[in-house]
């Protein structure tokens, strides 16, 4: 039988298995969001396809920034990104500043992602075209420890076979997922 | 909100660039924007090609075929476009293992009868006092329900259950040109059986519709046993909401005289709704599917036709150990 790795206690947050580091940006950005979405996103049970507000983003990201080169890279099969600047900017384009700080850990996934690849010194900056607001991210020392405590949590997280239970909260009314877990 | 489109006449349905046109005998062309749609009825004769179920795929649209009679022959189910491998192995589950099956299936009863129950209430609040025995008949078979250890028997029960609702019919309609007698299916002997087929019928291809639009697979039913032919998973919804959906409407178009006897054809095929007939019925059920009602866990109306996707939703959380289903209740 394969020997497993028990994960290790402590301060020190370290991947145990490189096999793990298997996460989408919307997964990261789901985690900061909604443990439940996230849970249900993990297992496949989608249902951004039939949200209104999900098509006017995709609209969004297919007619913003029409000069910009190398738009939707797919790194691994598995984080996309959006923009890739030539001075080596990494652009995330998103619909509304509303979950900024979902957004920014996105980003800083991403830098991280690429830094262990062998990308070092990229940065990133988060466009929201609607509000004509943009913010640069940076992944500092500090940054790439919250970027390995949140995988880690995600890894937790999507583990259990049944969701979180359902919690209310203001982002529940606007959210794709509203009827399926409200209803 | 996408609609549901209903084609009664014969002709050719094709694409045309980005939009769906459809091509009457005489060469008249109707065009209807693809992202409007719901899901495509077919009564007419119709001539189609590879390009279009392509292009429906594309815009996850299901197509009901019916033959000249108005009975249901299949549907062309696109390919999944939700896909959760964790899901379907969860349904499958509950399928294999009976007691968390017969648990299901036995929900799927308790809220076909219960629903029975609001329908004959509200008649008896109505003037319909002899109803009230039906009523006790009614509880009398719902409490055997729990008893049942598998789902032949358990179906039986629902079957006793729908013998004794039905005779509760000819006292709600009073029309000589409606009388009841007996369920007969294929095919129906009289006009109200017609009716029950057909909108049972209806019922079928929506919640199929709607089962689209989930995650689960319409081929494992928990009710009705999935014989790897067809789908069933629809039929087991189908009989919650069969009581509030289909017979209300049918006691609405017989009692309001919308429907009569000229409305139907008898052969020896047995009686059938005529196309006049059909398209009466399809423009009621349709202004039903697109009612709304409140909703309190949602805290806003939803139509008709959502309740069965909540529904849905509801036994996918059953599947997936967050929320045991409990099915639709009526509040009136």
């Amino acid at each position: 039988m394969e020997q497993q790795k028990e994960p290790q206690q402590g301060n020190e947050i370290e991947f145990y298995n490189e096999e793990q580091f298997l996460y989408t940006g919307t997964q990261v950005y789901y985690y900061v969001i909604c443990h439940r979405k996230l849970w249900l996103y993990s297992h496949r049970v989608e249902l951004e396809k039939s949200s209104d507000k999900v098509a006017l983003g995709a609209l969004l990201h297919e007619t913003s920034y029409p000069r910009l080169k190398k738009r939707e890279m797919l790194i691994d099969s598995l984080i996309k990104i959006d923009v890739l600047e030539e001075s080596g900017k990494i652009l995330e384009v998103k619909y509304s500043s509303k979950m900024i700080e979902a957004s920014r850990l996105q980003v800083l996934y991403y830098l991280y992602y690429l830094k262990r690849k062998g990308f070092d010194g990229l940065v990133g900056e988060l466009r929201f075209p609607r509000q004509k607001r943009k913010e640069d991210v940076i992944l500092t020392e500090e940054k790439e420890g919250e970027v390995k405590a949140a995988l880690q949590n995600i890894a937790q997280l999507i583990e259990p076979p049944s969701p979180p239970i359902v919690e209310w909260s203001g982002i529940c009314r606007p959210c794709a997922y509203a009827e399926f877990c409200w209803g | 909100m996408r609609k549901p489109i209903y084609i009664f006449s014969s002709g050719t349905l094709e694409r045309q660039q980005n939009t769906l046109v459809f091509k009457d005998g005489d060469g008249k062309k109707r065009y209807m924007p693809v992202e409007t749609i719901a899901d495509i009825h077919v009564f007419g004769e119709l001539d189609f090609n590879k390009r279009l179920l392509e292009f429906l795929t594309q815009n996850e649209i299901t197509l009901h075929f019916f033959n000249h009679y108005g009975y249901y022959i299949g549907s062309f189910y696109p390919r999944e476009y939700y896909n959760s491998g964790y899901l379907i192995l969860k349904q499958a589950e509950y399928y294999l293992d009976i007691l968390k099956r017969m648990d299901l299936a036995k929900k799927f009863v308790y809220g076909a009868i219960n629903n029975m129950n609001k329908v004959l209430e509200y008649y008896i609040r109505r003037g319909a006092e002899e109803l009230s025995t039906t009523l006790e008949e009614l509880s009398h078979i719902s409490s055997a329900v729990e008893t049942q250890d598998s789902p032949e028997a358990l179906m039986a029960i629902e079957g006793n259950a729908r013998e004794i609702y039905y005779s509760a019919f000819d006292i709600i309609t009073d029309s000589e040109d409606f009388s009841f007698a007996k369920r007969t299916r294929r095919p129906p002997q009289n006009r109200l059986n017609a009716l029950i087929s057909f909108g049972n019928s209806l019922l079928y291809v929506t919640v199929l519709s709607e089962i689209y639009r989930t995650h689960l697979d319409p081929r494992i039913g928990f009710l009705h046993s999935t014989n790897f032919r067809r789908f069933s998973l629809n039929l087991d919804v189908a009989e919650v909401f069969k009581p509030i959906f289909v017979d209300r409407l049918i006691f609405s178009l017989i009692n309001k005289n919308q429907l009569k006897a000229k409305d139907f054809s008898t052969g020896v095929e047995g009686v059938f709704l005529s196309e006049s007939g059909r398209q009466t019925f399809i423009e009621e059920w349709e202004n039903k599917l697109k009612t709304t009602i409140d909703y309190p866990p949602l805290k806003r109306k939803v139509s008709y036709r959502s309740l069965i996707r909540l529904d849905l939703y509801k036994i996918e959380k059953h599947l997936l150990g967050d929320k045991p289903y409990e099915p639709y209740a009526s509040r009136w």
